[in-house]
């Protein structure tokens, strides 16, 4: 057939036809592209890893999950997933939509992360082992900094209509319990007297170095530090920051922020970081090379390890513990001039118990530094205290 | 495996297709038959030995039955044990923990059990076996001496998992003999794009609407919000389950079978009794078949016939699931349907069109409260979230967000729940005045279609279809 006809015979084909020819033309090319296209580690755009092929055997197989991996890692390398995925949200902000992958939509550029609502009983297991372990260790001093997410505080900048639940209720209810036991620093009180000012990032759920100095301030009143007000130097390490609540949304992926370090204005002292778990010792707070990755926050301590053990020059014979998540990251900085040494135990990764920890090292402070999205969550804290 | 899923659409659908049309004539049943073993075995790796049972048992008794034809009792013996054989597996799987928490609720002692969990399809399969061997001994049908052609009939994988219900007498032809070509596979392909854009776009997004407002605390919100978790139910669960129906359809036509219509817009109904004519039409259709007529129909007098419907009606909820609120849905519309006939029938055809479609979706709507709710005591109390009581309030800010940020997918569902949306669809094909432009304009609409529903199907996480249950 010459291509002339074969052209004619095309145009004088029905319309069934050519969406018929269309359609399986289009599966059997994407089927080729997909086998084609290699296996991707991780989504950069997404900051997080990509389900791979996972390997068959005649259990997972006769159990189904040899099955659901495999689709899974299907949906996962598609090929062109960044193009997809901005196909999808186009049309989503065309619809309106102001809440993408549980991250609302906010104005002034602010993506904000729902409020987490606590399961009753794990919250309250997780605060009878905070109020048991602080009455157990009478001897030490035990204070507790509970920081309200970005969403409880810039309540103006989520998006239209939008009503969450109040974290203050929850924190009150965490402060009503424990204050008897331990020192309550009242993180919320700050933060929302600070709150036209940059404390949180736009594009990240943590809040910002700025806001960490803040708390630090109401800290350094209850646990009796010796610091001066203008002690510190400011400089940024990076202007280039675009946080997971961009990544996770897929919105404000072009927006750049800054991340901030305070350093002391005394010369800066000696110190030793030593990454228990991951053998690793280096002889700074700050790990530059996370610079370079999609997630800077991770330069404050390299990100989240289970167990860290810094060791200062300070005069002070003071030890700290703290019970933290990531929040802790960009605030421990603040604190190393005041104690000797300081041990951070992140209850999501550490494995142990607590009381190894204990009879390793005579502390004399304990602290629990949690924002209260991870903290309404988390349910490793009575497992790490009690050692269940 | 899922219609909407990559690994179906992009390794199963391709691979089959290809050796489906590749091989010659001979091959093509044995070519779908094995697909179809393989579609289910993926999904049930250790049922799919209970379903080759079950197609060899009710091919056997097939056979027995028509062998039987001339001595009536035995034949009639044959049909009840390969009926009562069917119920008991069907039964065995899915009512089997209902019927033991009932027993452990009335009696004083208690009965430790273990609930295997419920393979997928087997409420339909069941049916589809049994209007074969029904029809079998009716002598509408003749018994199917190829196994391959039987087994295909039941295990045929685009409505092998949530249906469409085929009756065996509507494809025994089709099994030996059926045309492929490609305006079939296009029209196959047609509906197969618009099934698949109602479960993406539709279904899963309003879905998730109504997942969150069912999540919240009842009592928290207001009258309207009530509302629109449960409008967005309707909509999700007929988008979710019609969507389904035209993919098998559409499937089905791809590989040269033609399938019954499923769903003929059951939301512009002006009754209830149309909306069950427009709903689920091959379950409906399987249960007037096989149980309303067998059980004397309309036929002996008022009495049985409310007898009839509410035992069918009872019947068809419990089919949806073993529960007390699936069984309350059904005699809720046992009892609504039976009011219809006999009481409010006749007058409500004098009422204005408006009035009558806000009395049936009204009935549908409070309907569906009772099917989607946990526990009745949640659907009592929704339902007074509904009218009011327990409530905060008319409005509050959640429904304006729900709306506010999902409008455009309410409008969507609004136009395709009605003819409005396909006439649409049809006015946009026919603008382009030449003929080139017409097909450039169709092939790039349904593509384009297609390709958007992709984009939300590779990023959404992975959702069932709720018919996946019954």
């Amino acid at each position: 057939m010459s291509i002339r006809r074969k052209r004619r015979k095309l145009r004088h084909r029905k319309i069934e036809d050519l969406v018929g020819i269309g359609f399986v033309v289009c599966i059997m090319i994407f089927a080729i592209i997909n086998i084609l296209t290699p296996t991707q580690e991780s989504s950069e755009r997404e900051n997080r890893t990509l389900a791979q092929k996972p390997t068959a055997t005649w259990t997972s197989i006769l159990s189904g999950n040899y099955m659901e991996q495999y689709e899974e890692y299907q949906a996962d390398q598609f090929f062109a997933r960044d193009f997809w995925r901005s196909v999808k949200l186009g049309l989503n902000r065309f619809s309106g939509s102001r809440k993408e992958n549980g991250v609302y939509i906010g104005k002034d550029g602010y993506l904000l992360e729902d409020i987490v609502i606590p399961d009753r009983e794990t919250l309250q297991i997780n605060l009878d082992a905070i109020e048991s372990f602080a009455k157990e260790h009478e001897e030490l001093e035990t204070s507790m900094i509970l920081v309200p997410d970005a969403a409880n505080v810039l309540k103006e900048k989520l998006p239209a209509f939008v009503q969450l639940v109040d974290q203050s209720r929850y924190m009150s209810r965490v402060k009503k319990q424990l204050s008897s036991s331990l020192n309550w620093i009242d993180a919320e009180a700050v933060m929302n007297k600070h709150k036209d000012e940059k404390i949180y990032y736009k594009t990240d759920h943590h809040w910002t170095t700025k806001g960490a100095y803040y708390v630090f301030q109401e800290a350094a009143k209850v646990l009796d530090l010796d610091y001066e007000k203008d002690g510190y130097v400011f400089y940024p390490v990076t202007k280039t920051f675009n946080g997971t609540l961009a990544a996770k949304s897929g919105y404000r992926l072009d927006e750049n922020e800054e991340i901030g370090i305070y350093v002391p204005q005394i010369e800066d002292k000696d110190l030793i970081v030593n990454y228990v778990e991951e053998q690793r010792k280096t002889a700074s707070l700050y790990d530059s090379s996370k610079l370079e990755e999609r997630d800077k926050y991770g330069v404050y301590l390299g990100g989240n390890s289970p167990l860290i053990d810094i060791q200062t020059v300070s005069e002070s014979e003071r030890r700290l513990l703290i019970f933290k998540d990531s929040y802790a990251n960009c605030f421990v900085p603040f604190l190393t001039p005041y104690f000797r040494e300081i041990v951070l135990v992140d209850p999501r990764y550490y494995t142990g118990t607590i009381e190894d920890i204990m009879q390793t090292y005579q502390f004399t402070d304990v602290l629990f530094l949690y924002s209260g999205n991870m903290f309404f969550q988390d349910n490793n804290i009575n497992g790490v205290i009690n050692g269940e | 495996m899922l219609f909407s899923s990559i690994h179906f659409l992009f390794v199963f659908l391709p691979i089959t297709m290809l050796v489906y049309y590749l091989v010659p004539y001979k091959l093509k049943n044995f070519v779908m038959l094995i697909a179809s073993l393989l579609f289910y075995a993926w999904g049930e790796p250790v049922y799919v030995i209970l379903m080759i049972l079950s197609i060899l048992f009710n091919y056997v008794m097939g056979k027995d039955i028509s062998e039987r034809q001339d001595n009536l009792d035995k034949k009639k013996q044959s049909l009840i044990f390969a009926v009562v054989v069917n119920l008991l597996i069907l039964g065995f799987f899915k009512y089997y923990g209902f019927l033991m928490d009932t027993i452990n609720a009335i009696f004083p002692f208690k009965i430790t059990y273990r609930q295997l969990p419920l393979p997928v399809g087997i409420s339909f399969y069941t049916f589809q076996a049994l209007s074969y061997v029904v029809d079998v001994y009716k002598g509408e049908v003749k018994s199917q001496k190829n196994l391959l052609q039987f087994a295909l009939y039941i295990a045929m994988f685009p409505q092998l998992i949530a249906g469409p219900i085929v009756r065996y007498i509507d494809i025994e032809a089709q099994l030996a003999k059926r045309q492929i070509h490609i305006t079939k596979i296009g029209q196959g392909a047609m509906y197969f794009i618009r099934g698949f854009a109602k479960k993406i776009l539709i279904a899963d997004t309003l879905g998730s609407v109504f997942v969150e407002i069912l999540d919240m605390k009842l009592g928290t919100y207001s009258i309207l919000t009530a509302w629109l978790g449960c409008i967005s139910y309707a909509f999700q669960i007929y988008f979710d389950f019609s969507g389904y129906s035209d993919m098998a359809i559409g499937l089905g036509k791809m590989f040269g079978f033609e399938f019954k219509q499923n769903f003929h817009y059951p939301y512009i109904s002006l009754s209830v009794s149309e909306f069950w004519r427009r709903w689920h039409i091959s379950l409906s259709t399987w249960f007037r078949e096989y149980v309303y007529i067998p059980l004397g129909g309309n036929r002996d007098g008022n009495g049985k016939t409310v007898r009839n419907l509410l035992i069918v009606w009872m019947l068809t909820g419990l089919w949806h699931g073993a529960a007390w609120n699936f069984l309350i849905w059904g005699f809720y519309y046992g009892v609504i349907l039976v009011l219809e006939k006999f009481i409010w029938g006749r007058a409500m055809e004098r009422w204005m069109p408006i009035v009558r479609r806000i009395y049936t979706l009204a009935v549908i709507l409070f309907g569906w409260v009772l099917f989607f709710s946990p526990s009745l005591g949640y659907a009592v109390r929704y339902m007074g979230s509904m009218l009011g009581i327990g409530a905060e309030g008319l409005i509050d800010k959640q429904t304006m967000f729900y709306v506010t940020s999902n409008w455009l997918w309410y409008v969507v569902a609004f136009l395709g729940a009605s003819p409005i949306g396909y006439t649409l669809i049809k006015q946009v094909q026919k603008v382009p005045t030449s003929r080139l432009g017409r097909q450039i304009l169709s092939v790039g609409l349904y593509m384009g279609i297609f390709f958007i529903a992709l984009a939300f199907l590779v990023t959404e996480s992975f959702q069932p279809f709720l018919y996946f249950r019954f």
